[in-house]
């Protein structure tokens, strides 16, 4: 077993080493690659400082003789050593940065419990049960809300929102959604028989 | 002017290659490639002299479209920087005994000041 697992590691090894050495074979390769680095270190800088560093360590880099090599170790040494520089620009060190993380998600924890309440009793108050003001503000902009989908789309599920379903009793609402589904379809039936009636004057007309 | 920066081997190096012609504009690679510096020790030593005030910098006016490259930082020492140099090299030169600058890495420089007074 551990036989075969080498033989598959080695290859997929080998597989990889090529892919990588291919690609750094290739000059463009290389520069996206370095590139790519002096952005990472230049992240870890003074969010003021970051664009004129970035700009200078790749115009730099652009500059030096062509080749795959020299941009990218140029790159790697900036990048390598950005961490040390960016504390002499007066950034915090990673080590603060955790620190600092674990220190708000801690906060955050603390927060939950007080949150919880203060969210229960928002929602006790503005609960429609509990203020008829409420109540009859929901009705009133779920019916007209309902109305001109009804028209635009005739699609019924709207309707049955939470907010309507606490402010309307089961039966009433079951009664005014009949109603409005029957004039929906009288009024697309009304539609369809002017269409009738001008398509055939169009088409039989002498 | 901020207070002159803790010297190291690389602000040596750096001011060496400055004070080679203390009125011209050099750029980060040109100065790098002189001194020996890759950018990560390089571009932290021009932020502490410039925070310093010992250097000052701009960008290069040229179009990088018709120039066909991005244009570069010009570095230059200030007047405060050009005596501050001096003395720096000076002081090291009196700290150094011959051969010493070699086995620190700076004696390939040209333009340092070698214990015996004359220039490298």
């Amino acid at each position: 077993m551990s036989g075969w697992l080498i033989a598959i590691l080695a290859t997929l090894g080998t597989l990889l080493f090529g892919v990588v050495k291919a690609d750094l074979e290739d000059a463009k390769v290389c520069r996206w690659l370095a590139r790519h680095l002096i952005y990472r270190a230049a992240e870890r800088l003074p969010r003021g400082e970051r664009a004129r560093w970035r700009e200078e360590a790749i115009s730099d880099t652009l500059a030096l003789p062509p080749g795959r090599l020299p941009p990218l170790l140029w790159a790697l040494d900036v990048y390598r050593r950005s961490g040390s520089w960016a504390q002499t620009r007066g950034a915090p060190s990673r080590w603060e940065i955790l620190v600092d993380r674990i220190r708000a998600a801690q906060e955050w924890v603390r927060s939950l419990p007080q949150a919880r309440t203060r969210s229960r009793e928002e929602s006790k108050q503005h609960h429609p049960s509990r203020n008829p003001d409420t109540a009859q503000e929901i009705m009133a902009t779920a019916i007209n809300g309902a109305e001109a989908v009804t028209m635009v789309s005739g699609q019924t599920s709207v309707f049955k929102s939470h907010a309507l379903e606490l402010a309307v009793a089961q039966a009433d609402f079951e009664a005014w959604l009949r109603k409005q589904r029957q004039d929906f379809e009288a009024h697309i039936d009304q539609q369809v028989v002017e269409f009738r009636r001008y398509r055939d004057s169009v088409l039989l007309a002498p | 002017m901020g207070d002159p920066p803790r010297m190291t081997l690389n602000i040596l190096k750096v001011l060496t290659v400055l004070l080679e012609d203390p009125t011209a504009e050099h750029y980060g690679l040109e100065v790098g490639q002189t001194a020996r510096l890759r950018g990560g020790s390089l571009y932290p030593v021009f932020g502490r002299l410039e925070d310093a005030g010992l250097v000052v910098s701009r960008w290069e006016d040229v179009d990088p479209a018709e120039a066909g490259r991005p244009r570069r930082r010009l570095y230059r020492l200030t007047p405060n920087g050009v005596v501050y140099a001096r003395q720096a090299l000076a002081e090291a030169r009196q700290n150094l005994t011959p051969g010493q600058e070699h086995a620190a890495g700076w004696g390939h420089i040209p333009g340092f000041p070698t214990p015996g007074g004359a220039s490298a």
